[in-house]
């Protein structure tokens, strides 16, 4: 049977869906009889969450301006 | 765009890429500069916060996604659509803050973890001492909250908090995690962003995740 420090190794292949079928069958059964583990994925889940709504800072409102000489530049020599 | 055109910058690409892609790369193509605008506003933040992950410093992140905006605008009718437009924009960047590592003698460990289960560079989820000798938990993970968590971990603080333990991951990982986790970047386009190979890609990863929950944990639990 799979130890608790096994899964916890295993966790993002899991969780990634990356493990074959008999290993992610043992992270299952495991899963379903230790409620510790339960959790420290629950709280991996909870990371991966928190990092997908990480805000994005958006552009400076100058930086377009500052980068168009540039691109004009580039699109004139293509032309 | 026609059925030829799609094919020529790969129907992969369009499999992945941003609903609106293809019709941003022929206008990108043709010298619309509204569409330079969008290109910028859409990617300048992610571009930030990757650079991040190579030079500490935030003028030097800045000047990193400043050149890379160059390297964009001289590569546009270049680009053939192998992959897609963000993975091109974000291995750009990557080249050019290799380059600048090398140029201040700095190296940038990402081809460093040669061998990443070796013994000498084994990196424990979990402190093992939290084990008992047969592998059970001794010391298993506690509630994090035990008052609103859903509202708690919501929080501002907890992204700030979150934000934090992402600036003292190794440079490797910080890497691979911004890419997967926050950016939404296929592992195989990180490998190919990164230079590294698939299984490198996923124990970093792993490592990464794993020490943002301890550091969720010291903080929830007070451990």
């Amino acid at each position: 049977m799979l130890s608790c420090k096994e899964l916890t190794e295993l966790a993002t292949d899991y969780l990634e869906q990356d493990l074959p079928w008999s290993k992610r069958l043992r992270v299952q059964l495991h899963l379903w009889m230790c409620r510790h583990c339960r959790r420290y994925l629950d709280q991996m889940r909870k990371v991966i969450g928190l990092l997908r709504r990480l805000p994005t800072e958006p552009a400076p409102p100058d930086l377009v301006e500052e980068l168009l000489p540039q691109f004009r530049e580039a699109r004139d020599k293509q032309a | 765009m026609g059925r030829k055109a799609r094919e020529k910058l790969g129907v992969r690409a369009q499999e992945r890429a941003e609903p609106d892609e293809f019709a941003l790369v022929t206008r990108l193509r043709a010298g619309d500069e509204e569409a330079f605008a969008v290109l910028v506003s859409r990617y300048h933040g992610s571009l930030l916060r990757f650079a991040m992950s190579f030079v500490s410093e935030r003028s030097a992140a800045e000047e990193v996604v400043q050149e890379t905006w160059l390297g964009v605008i001289r590569g546009l009718s270049s680009f053939e659509g192998r992959s897609s437009l963000k993975t091109w924009i974000f291995r750009i960047l990557a080249n050019r803050a290799k380059t600048r590592g090398k140029r201040e003698a700095r190296s940038i460990p990402f081809s460093s973890l040669k061998d990443p289960q070796s013994e000498s560079d084994y990196e424990p989820a979990v402190d093992p001492s939290r084990f008992t000798s047969r592998g059970s938990w001794a010391d298993p993970p506690q509630l994090w909250t035990n008052a609103a968590p859903e509202e708690l971990l919501q929080g501002q603080e907890t992204m700030d908090l979150i934000q934090r333990a992402i600036e003292e991951l190794p440079p490797n990982q910080r890497a691979v995690v911004t890419l997967h986790d926050v950016e939404g970047v296929e592992p195989e386009e990180i490998c190919n962003i990164l230079e590294i190979s698939e299984t490198n890609q996923r124990v970093l990863l792993h490592r990464g995740r794993s020490r943002l929950r301890r550091a969720l944990e010291q903080h929830f639990t007070k451990k």
